[in-house]
C-alpha cells in the first residue's frame, strides 16, 4: 500500500470534527503539514525496512467508522503489580489521580491551557497525531523535588471495534535538581484491529535525573508506533529501558538532545520477537554541547520468520568536545528464518571525542545448549535458560524494584514462547 | 556367568562429516566396576564419551548403546542424564549469565521430577551443594558464578565433579577430569570420584596418566586406539603402558 490509498480529504474532514479548544491553532498546523508529508514509506531512508501499511489501513477504516461499540476495560495486571501513580490512557481516554498526586507533581490538560505550542510536530506520525488530539497531557515534576513513588503512565487498548487507531501526547518536564522514575507501560488486549501512536515529550532541565522504564507488549496482532523527543540539560541525565515484546509491527523513533555540557543519556533496549513480528528501533542522538555522553546498548532476540530493525545514530556537532558516545547491539537469531537489519551509525564534526560502536547477529551457542541437556535439562529449558542469560544483559540494568520483577516475569513469558518447540 | 551389564556398547561405528572416527567400538560396563580407557591423543577417547551423550554432530553409521537394557541412541541428551548417565567433559563449555547454582539445582530436580521424586527446595538444594562442595574443597562463592564463567582449569574440572556429586548418577564417564589438575586438585577429585563408588555404580575414567588410577584404582583398563579398543585388561595393564607407552600397541593394532 502507498500513501495514495490513505484518503486525506476524510482525514482532514475529520480532524476538522473535533471540538475546538487551546490545541485547535496546533492541530490545524499539524493537519495541514500532514496533508502535505502524508505517512511515510519505504523509499524515506529511515523507514526503508518498514512498511507502515497495516496502521495505515486500521488508521484509515478508523476514520471512516467512528462510531466506537460499547467500551469495556480488560483488567490490566501492572496496575496490580507496580505501586504507582498511574496516569491511564484507556483506548486514548486518559484518567488519573487528581487527588491522589505525590508531592511536587502536578498535570495539566493541554486542551485548557496556554501552553499548546510545546507540541512537537517535527515528523509526519507527530503531524498526524497532533491533528488528531482531544487533549494531551502536561505533566511537571516541580524543581529540587525527588519523587519517590514511580509516575506509571499506562497506554492500554481494549478495543473489540473492527477498527480503532488512538494517538496519545505526553508532556514530561522535569525541572532542575528534580528526579523521578516513570513505567510507561503500553499493552492492548481485546478482538480488534489497533492502531496506537504515541509521542512522548521529556523535557530535562539542569541536573534533573530521569529513570525511565517503556514497555510494549501490546496483542500481536496490534500495530504501534511510538516516538520519544527528549531534550537534556546540563548535568542532567536520562536513562531509558525500552522493552518490546508484542505487537504485529512496532515501530519506535528515540530522539535525544543533549543540550548542555556533562548532559548524559543512556539508551538500553531489548527486543523479543517471534512468529510475523516486525520490530523496529530507531534512536538518534544529537551532542549539541560539550563533554556530554551517551551510551546505548540494545539487546534482540528473535524467533519464527520475524524481522527486526536496529539502527542507532549518533551526532557529535561541532563544539561538543569531549563527548563519549557509544553504542552497541547484539542479536540472537533462534530461527532461519528471522531476519535483523543493524546499523550502528556515528556523525562526528568535534575534537578529542571517543565514540564506540558494534554489532553482532548470532546464533545460539549450540555447545552451550548441549552441556545443558547433558545435565537433564530439556531443549526448551535450555534454550530459555540461554537466552534470559542474553536478556538479562538488558533486564538487570533495572534496579531491584517492583518494576524489575514486572518485566522480567513479562519477559520471561515471552521467552517461554520463543523457546517452545513448536516455534 | 555373564555380568549384569549396564552399559552395553557394541561395534559402534561414528563419524563427524566425512571423518569416521570410531570403528567398531565394543563395550560392557556392569554396576560396581571401574573402568579406564588410555589411549594416544586422536584415538577417539572424546568422540566416544560424545556420542554416548548424544551430541548429534557425531553421526552413528553402525553399531549399537544400551543402557540399563535401553536403546540409547534414541534417547535426547537430556534423557540419557535423567536415566544416570553423567558426562565430565574434556572441555567444560563456559556458559556466560547462566548460574551455576540454577544449573545444579535444575539438573538434580529434572532427574528427581523423572524419577517421580519431589523436587527439592531452595533450602534443602543450598544444604545439599554446600555439603558436596565441601567434600571437594570448593568455596560455596562459585554457586553464585556463571557457570564455568571465567573458571580456570582446575575449577572447572572441580565443578564437572561438583555436577556428578550433586547427580549422583548411576554412570559417570569422566573425560580426561585429570588433566591439568595439580595434585591438590587431583586429590579432591579423586575424593568426588572414590565417594561415589558403589555397588549400583559405575565409573570410566578417560585418562592419559597413571596419576590417577594411583588414587582410584580401576577394575578393567582398555587401550583405544584408531576408534577401536585394541586391548583390555586389569590395573596391570595400566602400569604396563606407563612403562612402555602406546606404540607397541599400535603395531599390534595394524598387524
Ligand atoms: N569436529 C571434528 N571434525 C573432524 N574431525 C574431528 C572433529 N572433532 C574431532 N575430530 C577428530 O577425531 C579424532 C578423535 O578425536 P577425539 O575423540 O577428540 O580424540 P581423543 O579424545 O582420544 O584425543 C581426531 O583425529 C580429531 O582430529
Ligand atoms: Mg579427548
Amino acid at each position: 500500500m502507498t500513501t495514495h490509498e490513505f484518503d486525506q480529504a476524510v482525514f482532514q474532514k475529520c480532524v476538522a470534527s473535533i471540538p475546538d479548544s487551546a490545541l485547535s491553532a496546533v492541530r490545524h498546523a499539524a493537519a495541514a503539514e500532514f496533508g502535505q508529508s502524508g505517512f511515510p514509506t519505504t523509499r524515506h531512508e529511515d523507514w526503508r525496512y518498514t512498511n507502515l501499511a497495516p496502521a495505515i489501513a486500521i488508521q484509515q477504516k478508523s476514520l471512516l467508522e467512528r462510531e466506537r461499540g460499547d467500551r469495556q476495560l480488560n483488567p490490566v495486571d501492572v496496575i496490580d503489580i507496580v505501586e504507582a501513580c498511574w496516569i491511564r490512557f484507556d483506548d486514548g481516554e486518559f484518567s488519573f489521580p487528581l487527588n491522589d498526586l505525590p508531592p511536587g507533581v502536578t498535570i495539566n490538560r493541554l486542551a485548557d491551557s496556554e501552553q499548546a505550542s510545546v507540541i512537537d510536530v517535527k515528523n509526519s506520525l507527530s503531524q498526524i497525531n497532533a491533528a488528531l488530539l482531544r487533549d494531551a497531557l502536561h505533566v511537571t515534576i516541580a524543581a529540587g523535588v525527588t519523587i519517590d513513588r514511580p509516575i506509571g503512565l499506562l497506554f492500554a487498548e481494549h478495543s473489540e471495534s473492527p477498527a480503532l487507531a488512538n494517538h496519545a501526547r505526553v508532556i514530561i518536564s522535569v525541572e532542575k535538581d528534580a528526579s523521578v522514575q516513570i513505567l510507561e507501560a503500553q499493552l492492548s488486549s481485546g478482538g480488534g484491529d489497533v492502531y496506537i501512536n504515541t509521542v512522548t515529550q521529556l523535557l530535562l532541565a539542569n541536573n534533573a535525573n530521569v529513570n525511565y522504564v517503556r514497555l510494549q507488549d501490546c496483542a500481536d496482532h496490534h500495530v504501534q508506533t511510538n516516538r520519544l523527543i527528549a531534550n537534556i540539560g546540563s548535568r542532567a541525565k536520562l536513562t531509558h529501558l525500552a522493552f518490546d515484546l508484542g505487537a504485529q509491527l512496532a515501530r519506535n523513533d528515540v530522539e535525544v538532545a543533549l543540550n548542555d555540557s556533562d548532559a548524559s543519556v543512556t539508551l538500553n533496549g531489548l527486543y523479543l520477537a517471534d512468529g510475523a513480528q516486525h520490530i523496529d528501533n530507531h534512536t538518534r542522538v544529537d551532542h549539541a554541547a560539550g563533554p556530554s555522553f551517551s551510551e546505548e546498548l540494545y539487546r534482540g532476540i528473535l524467533n519464527g520468520k520475524s524481522r527486526c530493525v536496529f539502527n542507532g545514530k549518533a551526532v557529535v556537532h561541532e563544539g561538543a568536545d569531549g563527548t563519549d558516545a557509544a553504542q552497541a547491539n547484539h542479536n540472537l537469531l533462534l530461527s532461519d528464518d528471522a531476519e535483523v537489519d543493524t546499523k550502528p551509525e556515528l556523525e562526528i564534526y568535534a575534537d578529542d571525542v571517543k565514540c564506540s560502536h558494534g554489532a553482532t547477529v548470532g546464533q545460539l551457542d549450540a555447545n552451550a545448549l548441549f552441556y545443558l541437556r547433558t545435565r537433564g535439562l530439556d531443549e526448551e529449558t535450555a534454550k530459555h535458560a540461554i537466552t534470559k542469560a542474553f536478556a538479562a544483559e538488558i533486564v538487570e540494568t533495572i534496579a531491584p524494584s517492583q518494576i524489575h520483577d514486572y518485566i522480567q516475569s513479562r519477559v520471561d513469558a515471552k521467552l517461554d514462547q520463543l523457546t517452545a518447540k513448536n516455534q | 556367568m555373564p555380568r549384569n551389564h549396564m552399559l552395553e556398547i557394541n561395534n559402534l561405528h561414528a563419524r563427524i562429516g566425512d571423518a569416521t572416527i570410531l570403528n567398531g567400538v565394543t563395550l560392557s560396563i556392569g554396576a560396581g566396576e571401574v573402568h579406564a580407557i588410555m589411549g594416544p591423543n586422536g584415538s577417539g577417547k572424546s568422540t566416544l564419551a560424545q556420542v554416548i551423550a548424544g551430541h548429534s554432530d557425531y553421526e552413528v553409521v553402525d553399531g549399537s548403546v544400551s543402557f540399563f537394557g535401553e536403546d540409547m541412541l534414541q534417547l535426547e541428551p537430556e534423557e540419557r542424564a535423567q536415566r544416570g548417565f553423567f558426562l565430565g567433559f574434556q572441555y567444560p563449555v563456559e556458559i556466560a549469565g547462566v548460574n551455576n547454582a540454577y544449573l545444579l539445582k535444575a539438573a538434580l530436580n529434572a532427574k528427581r521430577s523423572y524419577l517421580g521424586e519431589t523436587e527439592v527446595d531452595a533450602f534443602e538444594f543450598l544444604k545439599l551443594a554446600k555439603e558436596k562442595m565441601k567434600l571437594l574443597d570448593m568455596d560455596p562463592s562459585f554457586l553464585n558464578r556463571g557457570v564455568n564463567e571465567g573458571f580456570s582449569g582446575g575449577e572447572k574440572k572441580r565443578n564437572e565433579i561438583l555436577q556428578m556429586a550433586v547427580l549422583e548418577p548411576n554412570l559417570a564417564f569422566l573425560d580426561e577430569t585429570d588433566s591439568g589438575l595439580d595434585i591438590d586438585a587431583l586429590k579432591s577429585v579423586a575424593n568426588g570420584v572414590n565417594a561415589l563408588r558403589s555397588k549400583e555404580r559405575a565409573i570410566v575414567l578417560v585418562t592419559h596418566y597413571q596419576r590417577l588410577l594411583d588414587y582410584i584404582k580401576p577394575d578393567f583398563v582398555h587401550v583405544l586406539s584408531n576408534g577401536k579398543i585394541v586391548r583390555s585388561g586389569d590395573y596391570m595393564l595400566a602400569e604396563e603402558l606407563e612403562n612402555k607407552g602406546y606404540d607397541w600397541l599400535r603395531e599390534v593394532s595394524t598387524g
